[in-house]
């Protein structure tokens, strides 16, 4: 319980050095002295933007974020093992071994649809 | 709640040593960075501030300073602030239970390896959302790689860390070194090497460096999540990007490379000996910075040496190559752990 108090004193030590990076920032920064309209547009290489960047956007890698929600929480599921490997022996590993037989399966299915080269 | 004042101040005093070391790694790295790659390209290399170019570092971080805070008007305003924040302060975060030397760990726990992970993975955040919340096209599309690119590396890097733990049946960092102590051989680099190569991939993605840096390629797509972003703030993205580099180095020493022992000797003075342990953490200390100065010495070698990949060959990389060899080497730690 008193390290989760340590670690938020240090969270807040921490997060305390990157707010007073910005706010020194501001205190110490130059003022501009004339304003010229165009500096504020968003920069597209000189050009005007013709659009709002928040725009209907094709994203194209929506099929790794779903595979990563599955694979992340196969190795969260692993952690539990960690410290009961030298207990549980060789039941333990067979255990796992059945475990990634099943996720290999999935890593197959993966590999045939969505990372083969089209 | 039964906090002892003598231990709250040897924490603070430990966790402020821990983060102005980190902090002053990050100039370090700029000035390594530069001269190394005046090396690789036949320069010379900064070299007219203070002795050697020494002071540029310094004369750079006043100029973030110095420079207008500069807002685009449309830009959402809190979360433009506060990605780079989050950006810099993840690794720092992450520092909390890395052990240098045992003095140096600002908190000892059991579940070290489980709150570095925590920490460590969300620094992604702050790429995606500085990315978006500048209202700029070239922004959006550098934080969209960034966020399919960190999700694509941080399976095999959480699995090669996995394999590790499993191999030393423990969460805790300092027993993990103490594992390593003695001879060269008991190093988690020669138990399981396929973890390590997998580890190092990975931890080049993660940190955006070349070969991976596609979050940022110029030549596409400007600067990528920081094309808006100036002075201070922009320093702030870089920082975290040294700095996880650092943590992503720091880690690696002391899952694979036997923390702050020497390798073929076991520093051990006698119990009676004068200052003891202070001369032992001191030792410990150099052989840990030796360890982590030439690891980055070597990620800038690897920036100056290979070209970038392509995107879709960089993620068919992550999910065709390094998932299967990081379950793998997962496999092979159950197989040296059990039998």
């Amino acid at each position: 319980m008193d390290k989760i108090i340590f670690v938020m004193i240090y969270f807040f030590l921490a997060v305390f050095i990157g707010v007073a990076m910005v706010i020194l920032h501001i205190i110490l920064s130059e003022k501009p002295k004339m304003v010229e309209k165009d500096k504020y547009l968003p920069f597209e290489s000189g050009m005007k933007p013709l659009q709002p960047a928040y725009n209907r956007l094709p994203v194209k890698f929506y099929i790794y974020a779903l595979a990563f929600l599955i694979f992340d929480i196969e190795v969260a599921l692993l952690f539990p093992y960690v410290p009961l490997v030298k207990d549980l022996g060789k039941f333990g590993f067979f255990e796992i071994l059945f475990f990634f037989t099943i996720l290999f399966l999935a890593y197959i299915y993966l590999r045939e649809t969505a990372i083969k080269e089209k | 709640m039964g906090i002892e004042t003598s231990e709250l101040v040897a924490f603070l005093v430990r966790s402020a040593v821990v983060i102005f070391l980190l902090l002053n790694i990050v100039p370090l790295m700029v000035f390594v960075e530069r001269k190394i790659a005046a090396f690789v390209q036949d320069r010379i290399g900064p070299e007219k501030s203070g002795i050697y170019g020494l002071i540029q570092p310094l004369a750079d971080a006043v100029k973030f300073f110095l420079k207008e805070a500069f807002i685009p008007p449309e830009a959402n305003k809190f979360i433009y602030y506060i990605s780079p924040i989050i950006t810099a302060v993840t690794p720092i975060l992450g520092f909390v239970v890395i052990p240098i030397v045992p003095i140096l760990q600002p908190i000892s726990s059991e579940l070290s390896a489980l709150t570095l992970i925590a920490f460590a993975s969300m620094g992604v955040w702050g790429l995606l959302l500085g990315g978006w919340s500048s209202n700029n096209k070239f922004s959006l599309l550098g934080s969209l790689r960034s966020a399919s690119q960190f999700i694509s590396y941080e399976v095999p890097l959480s699995a090669s860390i996995l394999a590790m733990l499993i191999l030393y049946g423990t969460f805790d960092f300092l027993k993990i070194v103490q594992a390593q102590e003695g001879s060269i051989f008991k190093w988690g680099i020669f138990l399981n090497p396929l973890a390590f190569l997998v580890f190092f991939i990975a931890s080049l993605a993660e940190s955006a460096r070349i070969p991976f840096d596609l979050p940022e390629a110029e030549g596409e797509i400007v600067a990528g999540y920081h094309t808006e972003y100036s002075g201070m703030k922009f320093a702030l993205f870089f920082m975290g990007e040294y700095m996880h580099l650092t943590l992503a180095s720091a880690l690696m020493i002391i899952l694979f490379l036997g923390g702050w022992n020497i390798p073929f000797i076991k520093f051990d003075l006698p119990e009676d000996y004068l200052f003891e342990d202070v001369i032992e953490y001191a030792v410990g200390f150099v052989v840990f910075s030796v360890k982590l100065f030439l690891l980055l010495g070597f990620y800038v070698l690897i920036r100056w040496t290979l070209p970038r990949f392509r995107f879709d060959q960089l993620i068919r990389f992550s999910w065709g190559v390094l998932i299967l060899l990081a379950l793998i080497s997962i496999l092979i730690s159950g197989v040296i752990a059990v039998f």
